[in-house]
C-alpha cells in the first residue's frame, strides 16, 4: 500500500494475491485460445452466435501476437468469415445476421490478419460503412440507429484498413467527436456523455486515423488517464471504479498514441496483469481470480507487447493487431 | 424466483398452439460452418421466428414468441424492430410493454436495444411518460450509481422533453451528497449546464463552483471533485477565480502535510504552471512547482512518471517565458 493509500479513503481498487503468477504464460494461453477453436464445447461465453466475429478476432489475433497464427485453421475461418457478409455489403456476426461496424471491423482485421484482405469486396464495405454516416457527422453501429463515438472509430478504422478513407466525410465526422470531448479531457459515447477510457480509445485513435490529433489538449487528456492507474497497478475505466485488464489496453494504447505511455508505472502496470493470468487453464480474466476469456486474453497480450516484450509481435497501439501483419497500412504519428 | 428454474416453453415444434407455421431452420452449410451446437430451445425459437417474419404475422402468440428470442439473444436487432411493429400494429399496451422492459433492463442493464426501445415507446406514449420515465432511471441510478445508458437515457428524457433545469439539478445534488465521488453526476450537472446555455452564466458558474468546493472541504482526496472544479474554470484558466485560488491555498495551508490529498497539490501546481505561462513571478511559480510534483512523487508514487514530466514541464515553461522577457 503506497503513502496515499493511508490517507482516507478508499480509491477503489483490487489486492493482488501472494502467489498470482508474476510472468507470461505465453504457452498456456495459447492451448487457451486454441481450446476455444477446437473444441466445440468452450464456445459458450463469446462465441455465442451474436458475438462470434469478433470473439473470432480476438483469438486469432491473440494467437498473432503470441507469434502462434500457424495454429489456427487459416482456410475454415477465412471461409466463415466471408461467409458473414450480407448484401447491404457489411459482415455480420455469423451467417445470417444483420450487418453491423464492429462485426464488420472484425472482420475486416481478421482478413487481414491472415493475408485475405483480397477476398473482401473493399468498395461495397465502405459503401455500407459510409451508409451509417449521419447528417451530424456521427455513425450509427447497424440500423437500429445506436450513435456511439465506438462506431466512428470503427469506421474509420475499416475505410482506413481497406484504403477507402475518403469515402467517408471526415471532417464532419471530427466535428461530432470534438461535440464528445468533455472539460475533463476525456470522451464520452455521444454530446454530453461521461468521459469513459474505452471511449477515448476510440476517438484518439479515429483523430489519429483521420490526422486531427491536434483538436485536443495532449497533455490534459494524458492526465486523465494516467489518474486511471490505482495502486495496485492496474488501470481502470472511470474514477471510482475497480481496475480491469481490458482497461489496462484501453488507457495504455490511447496514450500510446498520444505518445505518454510513459506517464504510467510500467512495472506496477505488469504485475496487475501478470496477475490476472489463469495459471491452470491459461487466459486472462478481467481481474486476479475471476474466470479467464479471450477478450480479456487478447487485451492483456496486448497492454504487454506495447511495452515491448520480445517473446510478442510489437502491436499497433491504433488498430489493436500486429505491426507486422498491418505493414504500410499503419498510421503515422508525430507528437 | 422459482419460475425461472422452469423453463417458460416446451419447444415450439411441440406446441399444439404453433402446428400451422412450418419452421425454417439454418441450412446445412451454414450449420456445419456454425460448427458449434447452440441450444435446442434456440434453435427452435428462432426457426420459428424466421417462419413469422416471412408470414408477417404480427398476434399476441408472437409477442410472446419475441420474448422468448429476447430472452434467449437480447442484442437481435431484427427480433426487436420486429416487436416495435407488432406493438404499433396490435395496438399493444404501452404500460405494459414498459413494465415488460423494466424486468428485462434489470436483468441486462448494458444492452443498448432494451434502451433503445424503452425510447421507441416514451416516444410513442409522449409527454406523460416523462415523470414515469425519471422515476426509472432514479431507481436504477440509485441501484448502480454510475450506470451509463441510464444516466444517458436520463440526458436523452430531459434534452426531448425540456424537463426544468431546477428539478434535475436537485437531483444530481441528491445523487452527489449520497456519493461526493460520483463522476457521472459531476457530469450530469454539466450536461445540464451545457443544455440550458449556462455555461458562461455566471451566477450558475458561482454555484457549481461553490458546490465543489463543499465537497473538497468534506473529502479532498476526491478526483471527481477536483476535475469538476478545474473544467468550470476551463475557459479562463485555474487561477482566473481569485476566490478558487484563496479557497485551494487555505485548504493546503490548514492540513497538515501528511494528510494533503495528491489532487490538492496537483491543482495547486496547475495554478503554477498558469503562472509560468502568464509571466507572473515565473521564476518563484517553477520552483513551487517542482517542489509539489517532487512531494507528489512520494505521496502517490505510481505516478512517478508522471509527476517527473510535469516537472520537466515546469522547467520549459519557465525558460521559455524568460527568453521571451529578454527578448522584449
Ligand atoms: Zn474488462
Amino acid at each position: 500500500m503506497s503513502f496515499a493509500g493511508l490517507l482516507d479513503f478508499a480509491r477503489k481498487d483490487v489486492d493482488l494475491p501472494q502467489n498470482s503468477p508474476n510472468e507470461l504464460l505465453k504457452d498456456l494461453h495459447a492451448n487457451f485460445i486454441n481450446q476455444y477453436e477446437k473444441n466445440k464445447n468452450s464456445y459458450h461465453y463469446i462465441m455465442a452466435e451474436h458475438l462470434r466475429v469478433s470473439g473470432i478476432y480476438w483469438c486469432v489475433n491473440a494467437m498473432d501476437l503470441s507469434k502462434q497464427l500457424e495454429r489456427m485453421s487459416t482456410e475454415e475461418i477465412v471461409n466463415y468469415v466471408l461467409g458473414c457478409r450480407n448484401t447491404d455489403g457489411g459482415y455480420g456476426p455469423a451467417p445470417g445476421h444483420d450487418s453491423h461496424l464492429l462485426h464488420t471491423l472484425c472482420a475486416v482485421q481478421t482478413l487481414i490478419i491472415f493475408n485475405s484482405i483480397e477476398k473482401a469486396d473493399a468498395d461495397t464495405i465502405s459503401e455500407y460503412v459510409k451508409g451509417l454516416q449521419q447528417e451530424d457527422g456521427s455513425f450509427c453501429g447497424d440500423l437500429s440507429g445506436e450513435v456511439d463515438t465506438r462506431f466512428t472509430l470503427c469506421s474509420l478504422a475499416t475505410c482506413h484498413l481497406l484504403g477507402r478513407l475518403s469515402t467517408l466525410n471526415i471532417d464532419s465526422a471530427v466535428r461530432f467527436l470534438m461535440r464528445c470531448y468533455n472539460t475533463d479531457g476525456g470522451f464520452g459515447t455521444r454530446p454530453g456523455s461521461e468521459s469513459h477510457s474505452g471511449q477515448i480509445y476510440c476517438c484518439v485513435g479515429a483523430l489519429a486515423i483521420a490526422g486531427r490529433l491536434d483538436e485536443i489538449d495532449r497533455d490534459r487528456t494524458a492526465e486523465w488517464l494516467a489518474f486511471r492507474q490505482c495502486d495496485s497497478g492496474g488501470l481502470n475505466g472511470r474514477p471510482e471504479k475497480l481496475p480491469d485488464v481490458c482497461y489496462s489496453w484501453w488507457v495504455l494504447a490511447s496514450l500510446a498514441i498520444l505518445g505518454r505511455l510513459n506517464f504510467i508505472d510500467s512495472d506496477a502496470m505488469k504485475k496487475f496483469i501478470y496477475a490476472c493470468q489463469d495459471d491452470e487453464t491459461g487466459g486472462f480474466a478481467d481481474r486476479p481470480g475471476d474466470c479467464a476469456d479471450p477478450f480479456h486474453t487478447v487485451f492483456g497480450i496486448a497492454a504487454l507487447s506495447l511495452f515491448g516484450d520480445d517473446t510478442l509481435e510489437s502491436v499497433d497501439p491504433i488498430f489493436c493487431m500486429t505491426k507486422r501483419c498491418l505493414g504500410d497500412k499503419q498510421v503515422e504519428m508525430y507528437y | 424466483m422459482s419460475d425461472s428454474d422452469i423453463p417458460s416453453s416446451t419447444l415450439y415444434k411441440d406446441n399444439v398452439d404453433w402446428k400451422d407455421i412450418t419452421p425454417i431452420y439454418p441450412s446445412k452449410e451454414e450449420e456445419v460452418a456454425v460448427k458449434i451446437a447452440v441450444t435446442e430451445d434456440f434453435t427452435d425459437a428462432f426457426a420459428y421466428f424466421r417462419a413469422i417474419l416471412i408470414k408477417n404475422e404480427k398476434s399476441d402468440r408472437v409477442m410472446a414468441l419475441l420474448e422468448d428470442c429476447i430472452r434467449l439473444n437480447p442484442a437481435n436487432y431484427t427480433v426487436w424492430q420486429y416487436r416495435r411493429v407488432c406493438l404499433t400494429e396490435l395496438g399493444w399496451d404501452l404500460k405494459k410493454e414498459m413494465r415488460y422492459l423494466s424486468d428485462i433492463i434489470q436483468e441486462s442493464p448494458k444492452n443498448y436495444q432494451v434502451w433503445h426501445h424503452r425510447r421507441f415507446i416514451v416516444e410513442t406514449i409522449g409527454e406523460s411518460a416523462v415523470n414515469d420515465e425519471l422515476h426509472f432511471c432514479s431507481e436504477v441510478i440509485r441501484d448502480e450509481n454510475k450506470n451509463y445508458h441510464a444516466w444517458q437515457h436520463r440526458q436523452w428524457v430531459v434534452r426531448t422533453f425540456k424537463v426544468p433545469l431546477e428539478k434535475e439539478l436537485t437531483f444530481a445534488l441528491h445523487m452527489l451528497l449520497l456519493d461526493n465521488r460520483n463522476n457521472s453526476a459531476y457530469n450530469y450537472r454539466y450536461f445540464l449546464m451545457t443544455l440550458y446555455d449556462k455555461t458562461e452564466d455566471a451566477s450558475q458558474l458561482d454555484i457549481e463552483i461553490n458546490l465543489a468546493k463543499k465537497f473538497i472541504e468534506n473529502i479532498p482526496n476526491n478526483e471527481s471533485a477536483w476535475n469538476y472544479l478545474a473544467g468550470l474554470l476551463i475557459t479562463n484558466g485555474v487561477t482566473s477565480n481569485s476566490d478558487v485560488v484563496s479557497f485551494v491555498e487555505d485548504l493546503y495551508e490548514t492540513t497538515p502535510e501528511e494528510k494533503r490529498s495528491p489532487f490538492l497539490l496537483a491543482f495547486i501546481a496547475d495554478m503554477m504552471l498558469e503562472n509560468i505561462e502568464n509571466q507572473k513571478s515565473a521564476e518563484e511559480s517553477a520552483g513551487r512547482a517542482k517542489k509539489l510534483y517532487k512531494d507528489l512523487q512520494s505521496i502517490d508514487p505510481v505516478r512517478v512518471n508522471y509527476y517527473r514530466h510535469q516537472s520537466l514541464l515546469a522547467q520549459t515553461m519557465l525558460i521559455k517565458a524568460q527568453t521571451k522577457v529578454t527578448a522584449k
